[in-house]
């Protein structure tokens, strides 16, 4: 992903950030649980040449922990999450040609596939739930209640970047026919 | 040095990766360990930003008519406080202010949850004082700048709240162990004595953060196992958590001569 690409994506992030403090930290489903949407273009815009993308993660993370009162717990859960990212995409592209074409910039449901797009989503929110969970609770127990904390989350959330992605595959199928 | 440079630039995610996690975990750690330097800074930025954030919000409420409301509820909250001082068995210092706090931020979902107002040193709020709501209590202050304070919830496995159960005299302490954010344990209630379903319980007044009689909730489930000293009660909470709006902090000017005499009694006793 160019420069030029990252920073016009900027305003994504802004928006993803805006809509997790203001709708989803005050939406709290069975009271307890929250969804964490604000990952979602973290995982979807790759740029695994240079490390901007771990700064950039590193820094929705700590916008994330200031509304949160978590200082450092977002942060590093998104930074796990987009160098997880980086690694998944190189061991993808291992093979091939390497980073020839732009559409793997995005992982986007219509780039790579159902399955694919399901196993990695799925994959990386569990790991950052997982991991903001694991850092909050550590020495306190309750091995229960965590594992809830970190599966209903996932669930809740992978649902939504489901939903928003089907929504858009239809909708580009639509306009393409 | 060509060869260092040339390992650092090939492992250049690597390393900026585990730098990036060290950062983060290093300020959570000064941030549990309630660093002051971090803090100062910390709830300044970012209570100006979700107070900026609420005022966002407030544009689509009518938010004169809360203040208005907020203030008048203030006044007869303290009305009805001073006749129950009155009326309890201890006799409390009359040195108690209540102030009125916005709620700039709250969270119920992580095992230490914290809470921030928009009342600070500026306003005479201090270590240790206790917050309430409408309907109970919320916390107590750990931390404050001068506009802005940090309030450890009653939802964080950190805080202990000496609690009784109202017209008895069984004493405990109130604690939340995570999991439900609307249910506590009443701890170390004796198997002598006798709990049961409905009961209410209140603060007791000991370590004078909160006025005695102040709800906590109430007793949803005692249970009692074979060889236990104590009961399991669990306790579910007036105060719902996880949407407050306004909180009320007990200013005591004599709180902080108390909390210092006793931590220089612990220290020559320890």
């Amino acid at each position: 992903m160019s420069k030029n690409k990252s920073i016009a994506f900027v305003p994504i992030f802004i928006f993803y950030l805006f809509i997790q403090v203001t709708v989803f930290n005050n939406l709290l489903f069975f009271q307890k649980y929250r969804v964490d949407i604000y990952v979602y273009p973290l995982i979807f815009f790759v740029d695994y040449r240079s490390v901007t993308n771990l700064l950039r993660a590193f820094f929705v993370g700590l916008v994330m922990d200031i509304f949160s009162n978590t200082m450092g717990v977002h942060a590093a859960a998104c930074t796990l999450v987009v160098f997880l990212n980086n690694l998944l995409f190189n061991y993808r592209n291992s093979g091939e040609e390497q980073y020839t074409d732009p559409s793997l910039d995005y992982l986007s449901m219509k780039n790579i596939g159902i399955k694919k797009f399901v196993m990695i989503y799925s994959f990386l929110i569990f790991t950052h739930q997982s991991f903001v969970f694991l850092v909050d609770n550590w020495g306190n127990g309750r091995s229960v209640d965590m594992i809830y904390k970190m599966i209903v989350p996932t669930f809740l959330s992978f649902s939504i970047v489901l939903a928003l992605n089907l929504i858009k595959l239809l909708h580009s199928n639509r306009s393409s026919i | 040095m060509k060869g260092i440079l040339k390992i650092v630039f090939k492992y250049k995610h690597f390393i900026v990766f585990v730098l990036l996690e060290l950062t983060s975990l290093k300020l959570n750690h000064l941030y549990r360990t309630y660093d002051k330097v971090l803090y100062n800074y910390s709830t300044e930025v970012f209570s100006l930003m979700n107070r900026m954030l609420l005022d966002l919000k407030n544009l689509f409420i009518v938010k004169k008519t809360n203040l208005a409301l907020v203030e008048e509820n203030k006044l007869l909250r303290k009305v009805i406080l001073s006749q129950e001082m009155v009326a309890s068995r201890a006799t409390c210092h009359d040195s108690r202010e209540i102030i009125a706090a916005r709620v700039v931020n709250n969270s119920v979902i992580y095992s230490r949850n914290f809470i921030t107002i928009d009342k600070g040193a500026k306003d005479g709020v201090a270590l240790g004082m206790g917050v309430f709501c409408k309907d109970g209590i919320v916390g107590k202050v750990v931390m404050t700048s001068e506009n802005f304070s940090t309030i450890i919830s009653i939802l964080n496995t950190s805080l202990w709240v000496s609690a009784e159960i109202k017209n008895s005299n069984i004493l405990g302490s109130v604690r939340w162990l995570a999991g439900n954010p609307t249910t506590v344990k009443l701890m170390y209630v004796g198997r002598h004595l006798s709990p049961k379903i409905g009961d209410e319980v209140v603060a007791s007044g000991y370590g004078d953060s909160f006025y005695p009689g102040l709800p906590i909730g109430k007793v949803v489930a005692v249970s009692l196992k074979k060889g236990d000293s104590f009961y399991d009660i669990d306790v579910e909470l007036a105060a719902n958590m996880a949407a407050l709006k306004y909180v009320y902090v007990i200013v005591d000017n004599k709180l902080q001569e108390q909390i210092s005499l006793e931590n220089t009694t612990r220290k020559i006793y320890e």
